[in-house]
Order: structure tokens, then C-alpha cells, then sequence
């Protein structure tokens, strides 16, 4: 072998990475053509597994070395925000939860027009086009939504003589008969998503909302907002324990999994990893997930309505392969790969599209029945305002479980909570708006 | 009773003051051009790494940039608008109690480590050496412990006091406001510890035992012995300790972050993740900037009299 001496080996490199600086670009060895993505840990990891599968698919075919990384979703945030500060990182990136993200980062993500339009009518359309219009532009596609059901214990329903809880306030009367035998329900009221979502979706029920259609204008202070609030504070002295407050996203899944609650409102990821780990019932042999079932998200005085993470993947425009981008994403909504994924995720991942809702594995156990309905009365975050990086700001600040656990616990009276929220949410829509 | 002091560690202490090394510092020293160079590489460092972020955070405080935009100046607007916010109102009052608390639970508990760690004799290295663990091991991870033995419904912690029949239900740890401020002020109190009772053993180390052996003739007694030789003579270190603390309690970022994410409604919240969540996560840099910087000001106050304090005290020596 040759020897090359330390000054041989500095003045190559130096003079390569000289000529690198010089020219601008990779010298043409290197010149391979990468497309990065950035996507979140699905509670079903075999998701990922599936998507990574499409990704590598795709390059293989192109002749594109891809590169899928893949982290917690609570570090996304940050994530995206630190990509656009610096206007480098992946090429796609997935975005949410929530669609604000289109409009907080509208500048920085490449118009999708094209693709949204080519997608949709291979997979029935989109569900609900005009909410995923953000300033009239497809700034992102939205990607896929873990429905909300209700997931419950037949067999603690069973014991108390109950068939068939549809309303909130059935799930009242339930939950207080389970507290008092060691089998309380259980939703989060602290600062985790699924707070968002189930107090969101109580608040709808009860004809409440927190924004008007304009987007603008702040509707918190209602008499049905305060009737949604005594609900809550019902639930939570009556039916619950107080840990809900501290409870995070995987909380409710542990509880039910561990036989303690007798309800959560949440995804089908609880059942899922029951099944994988074939968790049993305390003090038995049994399985939980035989005794699991998922049932409608519940109904309210004025209405059924639900949300959950509208997640979504779109291209940041600082990415020099925009083109690409958009090629696999037209190749990972072809409606045979959507299904694939679909199938991968057990239907936790549901899309946006209408074919998809109605994908075999909905009906392939008895456990998925009710997704698609639920998926019917699902609405973004920020119903019936528009999505925006305000709502998105309401969203992350925790504002409607901070609103609804501070009269719960009785640090508030209804009117001072409501008046706090209230005043919170002027503050973030004002200072939101955006510069002419 | 006699209070021991280490003689060789003073012995050892004196030693490293003095160290001739005539020949080569006297050369460095007189050429200008080598110091500077050797000053160099810390100096841009510094202006890279503290004066550039410093200054951009301070620009960031009086613009109203959002992510990917610089933003224009709107003067103090952000500070004003912190202050209609009720959320910032409770951070800031949150940030008050939970560096007071702990900074006082440092500070009593650090002394009183400090004094046994000294009066230790056998297995002397060993257990200082253990005393330092919770400073050396990750604070996310070691916080994830925490969490884990307060979680709601799996706390260890609880279980422990229901099978002691301690009590007969779950202490809400983490749900409760007031409960949750105490475990975070616990976890930031067990973590600190350690800085200050090894640097405060270090001055103990350092006391001249004469004056302890002066004082007892005089006829005070270990107490006297402790406010009137040991307190003053330790006043330097103590007040050097407790700055550096307070600077570091007041930006504790990872302890509430793992814990409690600032919740139940904002009641654990401190500068620092109220500033993430209101920078990072919504955008919203300006505002997250005014809030990381509320405090630059009293801080700076507060540097400056407690700096003050130890030169004083060290004229006194």
C-alpha cells in the first residue's frame, strides 16, 4: 500500500474541499440524487415499518437513496420549527397535529395543488376539502386521523347492568357505578392531546365552540360552554380520579390495559397493544382484549362531534427536490399503497380520503366497526373557525383543559375560567394576525 | 468534641497557590501577540457561543419575529403583552416559589451534607464520590426515574406508603397543583444537592482548624463554633454557590419538562418551558424570547450584589 504522509493526505483534502467551497457543489461522485423525510412513531409501529417499505420502494425504482428518520411526535414540533429557522433539514416532512401548521409555516411549504388534485380521485376524494384548504391553497396534504371511539370493558358494563352507553351523560351515570367499584372512567385533563380532543369534543357536544367561523371572532363565552363545564366538573369529581390532571397521551392506555378504568375515550392504540402483548386482566387469565370493545364517540345535549391529530405531510419549499417529493407522494397516495399502509396500521391510520374509510380492515374485526362513523363527525381542532397558527397556538397552550380542569377542581368558578380562557384566546387571535 | 480538619488537603490547598514556573510564563507573559492568540480561540468562543445568541435573543425580545421570519421592532410590546397573560402571570409567580424553595432546601441540606461528608472518616472517597451521582447523571433521565415513581397510577412512591398502611389512598403527586410544585422543587432539591455540599465541603476543607481550636479556648461551643467561624469563613464560597444556583434554578427547563409539562393548568410552568412551548412550539419567537429574558434584569442585579458580597468578604480575609 502506499504510504501517504500526513502533508500529502492535507493538501488533497484541503484542495477537494477548496474546490467543493469553489464550485458550490458535491463533487459529481457524490452527486447521488437523496430525499430525506421526517415522520413521527406511529402508535402502530408496523406503520412505520410499511411507510419506510414504500420509501425504499420508490427510491429503488427512481434511483433516489432515500432517507426516512423517524421521531417522537412531541419532538416534531420543535423539530419543524428548527428546520425552518435554519431553511434546511428533510425534504417532506410530516406536520400537525392540526392543520395550523399550513398556515404558521405557509411561506415555507411548496404549493401541493397539483398533487391533491391528481390523489383525490383515485381514492374517492378528499373527506372534507374545503377544511384542508388553508388560505384557498393545498399548503399540505392532510395525511392521516386516529378516530376517537370510546373504548370500554363489556365485562365491567356487563356487571352493572349497562347495554349500550351513547350519551355523555350515560358515560356519567357509568363512570360513577365504576368509580365506586375500583373502575373509574378516564379522560386527560392536563396538558396532553388527548385532553385537547375529548374536552373538545364535550364542548361541541354541548353546542359549545371557542371560534366563530370568521376565524376571529371568540365564542368561549356561552351558556353552553358553562353547561359543558358542569358536565365536566361532574365527570371529573363523580366518575374519575384526580390523577386524570397529570394523565399524558399514553395514560388512558395504561389505565385500561391494566384493567383499572372502565372506559377511555381514545383511539384503537390501547386494544392494539393488548392484543400484541396479550395483556390480561388482573387476576386472571383472561385476556383484556377479549373483553375490549370500541363503541361511537359519545353524543351531547346539541350534538355528536369529535376530533383527534389531523396529521399531515407536506414539502418545505427550501428543499431542492421539491419535484421528487411530490413524486413519492403521488406514488405513496396511489390508492394500492394507501391500502397497504392502511392495512399495516390496523386502521389506527386512517386517511383523509373517502375509499379509504371505507378500507376492508374497518370490517375485518368487530373492533373497528364504529371508525368510520366516527371518522363521520370528526372536524379539525379549531371547528367551526378555520385552522390557523392561532388555533394551533390555543392547541398548544393547553387552553380549553387548562379552562375546563380549573373549574373542575374548584380553583375557579365557571364564569372566572371561562373569563380566563376567554381573555387567553383574544390575546393569541390579536397577536396572530397577519402582517399586510 | 473537636471539630476535624484534614490537614493535608490544607497543606495541599496552600501548595498549589505558590508553583514557580519561572522561566517559560515569564516569556509568555511579556509577548503580547502570544497572549493573544492563546486568548483567542475563548474569546471568539465566547462571542460565537454567548455574545451572538445573547444579543439575537435580545433582539428576538423586542421584535415580533415568528419562526422563518426576523420579525420588526415593536419596542417593549412583548414584555406588555406577557403581562396581560394570566399563564405568565402564574409562570412568573410559579418561577419565584420554586427557585426560593429549592435554593433554600439547597442551601439548608447542602450545609448540613457538607459537615457530615467532612466529619466522615472511613470510607472517606467512596461516599463522596456516591454524594455526586445525582449531578452526574443525565437530568432527563434521572427525571424520567422520578417520574416514574410518582406517575399516577403506577407510583412506586405510593405503594410503597399503602403497603406501609402510611396511608389508605393515592397521593395525587402529579395531579395536584400544590403536590406537583413540591415534586418538582424535590427532584431539582435531590439534583443540586450534591454542587453544593461537595463545593461547600471544599471550603470547610480550607478553614484553618487554629481558628476552631482558638474559639473553643475562648469557651463557644459547637454552635458558636458554627455561626461565628464556620458561617463567615464560608460566606464567599456560600454566596458563589447560591448565585450560580439561583441562575441555574430559575432556567431549570428539563425537571417540569419530564414531569409535569408545566401543568395542571400551568402551575408548574417555569421561564423556561413556558418560553419553549410559546418560541418553539408556537412560533411565536419574539414572545418566547421576552419571557427567557423577564428575569435578564433582576439576574444581573442580583450578580452584581452577591459579586460584590464575596469581594468584600474576601478584603475581610
Amino acid at each position: 500500500m502506499a504510504r501517504v504522509s500526513r502533508r500529502q493526505f492535507l493538501r488533497v483534502t484541503a484542495g477537494g474541499a477548496a474546490g467543493a467551497l469553489a464550485l458550490g457543489r458535491a463533487p459529481a461522485v457524490a452527486q447521488t440524487r437523496e430525499l430525506t423525510f421526517l415522520s413521527i412513531a406511529s402508535f402502530v409501529p408496523e406503520t412505520d415499518k410499511e411507510l419506510k417499505r414504500q420509501f425504499e420502494e420508490w427510491g429503488a425504482k427512481n434511483k433516489v437513496k432515500v432517507r426516512l428518520d423517524i421521531i417522537a411526535h412531541l419532538q416534531l414540533q420543535t423539530k419543524k420549527a428548527a428546520e425552518v429557522q435554519a431553511r434546511s433539514g428533510h425534504d417532506l416532512t410530516a406536520l400537525g397535529p392540526g392543520l395550523g401548521d399550513a398556515d404558521l409555516y405557509f411561506d415555507y411549504l411548496a404549493d401541493l395543488n397539483d398533487v391533491a388534485t391528481d390523489v383525490a380521485p383515485k381514492n374517492g376524494g378528499w373527506l372534507s376539502q374545503s377544511d384542508y384548504l388553508i388560505r384557498g391553497k393545498w399548503k399540505l396534504l392532510p395525511w392521516w386521523q386516529p378516530p376517537f371511539p370510546m373504548a370500554v370493558r363489556t365485562d365491567l358494563l356487563e356487571k352493572l347492568g349497562e347495554k349500550s352507553p351513547d350519551t355523555w351523560e350515560d358515560w356519567l351515570r357509568v363512570g360513577k357505578k365504576g368509580k365506586a367499584m375500583g373502575h373509574p372512567f378516564g379522560t386527560a385533563m392536563g396538558h396532553s392531546g388527548d385532553a385537547n380532543v375529548t374536552l373538545l369534543s364535550i364542548l361541541w357536544s354541548y353546542g359549545g365552540s371557542y371560534v366563530g367561523k370568521d376565524g376571529k371572532t371568540i365564542t368561549i363565552n356561552s351558556k353552553e360552554t358553562r353547561q359543558a363545564m358542569d358536565f365536566v366538573k361532574r365527570l371529573y369529581t363523580e366518575a374519575m380520579d384526580p390523577e386524570v390532571l397529570a394523565w399524558d397521551d399514553a395514560s388512558n392506555n395504561r389505565c385500561l390495559n391494566a384493567g383499572k378504568c372502565i372506559a377511555i375515550h381514545n383511539p384503537i392504540s390501547a386494544y392494539e397493544s393488548a392484543k400484541k402483548d396479550k395483556v390480561v386482566v388482573p387476576g386472571t387469565q383472561k385476556e383484556i382484549a377479549e373483553v375490549i370493545d370500541h363503541i361511537h364517540t359519545p353524543r351531547g345535549p346539541a350534538d355528536r362531534k369529535a376530533t383527534t391529530g389531523f396529521w399531515c405531510v407536506g414539502i418545505w419549499n427550501f428543499s431542492k427536490n421539491v419535484d421528487l417529493a411530490k413524486d413519492f407522494l403521488r406514488y405513496h397516495f396511489q390508492p394500492e399503497n394507501l391500502n397497504k399502509w392502511v392495512e399495516a396500521g390496523h386502521g389506527f391510520n386512517m386517511p383523509f380520503l373517502t375509499n379509504l374509510t371505507r378500507h376492508p380492515v374497518y370490517k375485518s374485526d368487530k373492533q373497528y366497526r364504529f371508525i368510520p362513523e366516527v371518522a363521520k363527525v370528526t372536524v379539525p381542532p379549531s371547528w367551526p373557525g378555520p385552522n390557523t397558527a392561532a388555533s394551533q397556538q390555543v392547541w398548544d397552550l393547553y387552553i380549553i383543559p387548562d379552562m375546563f380542569a380549573q373549574h373542575a377542581t374548584g380553583k375557579m368558578t365557571a364564569d372566572q375560567a371561562i373569563a380566563w380562557a376567554e381573555k387567553e384566546m383574544q390575546e393569541i387571535y390579536a397577536g396572530r394576525k397577519r402582517k399586510p | 468534641m473537636q471539630l476535624k480538619t484534614v490537614e493535608g488537603d490544607v497543606a495541599k490547598l496552600a501548595a498549589r497557590g505558590e508553583a514557580p514556573t519561572a522561566g517559560l510564563s515569564d516569556f509568555l507573559v511579556r509577548d503580547t501577540p502570544v497572549a493573544y492568540a492563546f486568548i483567542g480561540p475563548a474569546f471568539f468562543l465566547l462571542l460565537f457561543l454567548v455574545a451572538y445568541p445573547f444579543v439575537l435573543s435580545l433582539w428576538f425580545s423586542l421584535s415580533d419575529a415568528r419562526v422563518g421570519e426576523t420579525g420588526s421592532f415593536v419596542g417593549l410590546d412583548n414584555f406588555a403583552r406577557l403581562l396581560r397573560s394570566g399563564i405568565f402571570l402564574q409562570t412568573l409567580q410559579n418561577s419565584i416559589v420554586f427557585t426560593a424553595a429549592a435554593l433554600t432546601l439547597k442551601t439548608v441540606l447542602g450545609m448540613i451534607l457538607a459537615l457530615l461528608l467532612f466529619r466522615l472518616v472511613r470510607f472517606k472517597r467512596l461516599i463522596r464520590g456516591a454524594v455526586l451521582l445525582p449531578f452526574i447523571v443525565p437530568t432527563a433521565l434521572s427525571t424520567l426515574v422520578w417520574w416514574w415513581m410518582f406517575e399516577p397510577l403506577y407510583s412506586v412512591v405510593n405503594w410503597t406508603l399503602k403497603s406501609l398502611h402510611i396511608v389508605n389512598y393515592d397521593i395525587p403527586w402529579l395531579p395536584d397543583p400544590y403536590l406537583a410544585m413540591f415534586t418538582v422543587i424535590l427532584v431539582n432539591t435531590w439534583r443540586g444537592l450534591p454542587f453544593f455540599a461537595i463545593t461547600l465541603l471544599a471550603g470547610l476543607v480550607a478553614i484553618p482548624r487554629e481558628l476552631y481550636e482558638a474559639a473553643e479556648s475562648d469557651g463557644a461551643g459547637p454552635i458558636g463554633r458554627f455561626w461565628h467561624v464556620t458561617v463567615p469563613l464560608l460566606k464567599p464560597v456560600l454566596a458563589v454557590v447560591i448565585l450560580f444556583s439561583a441562575i441555574f434554578t430559575l432556567a431549570d427547563f428539563n425537571i417540569v419538562y419530564v414531569l409535569t409539562k408545566g401543568g395542571p393548568f400551568n402551575m408548574t410552568h417555569l421561564f423556561a418551558t413556558y418560553s419553549f412551548v410559546l418560541g418553539l412550539q408556537s412560533g411565536q419567537i419574539g414572545q418566547g424570547a421576552a419571557v427567557s429574558l423577564f428575569l435578564f434584569p433582576i439576574l444581573l442585579a442580583v450578580v452584581f450584589v452577591q459579586l460584590r458580597m464575596v469581594r468584600k468578604a474576601a478584603m475581610y480575609d
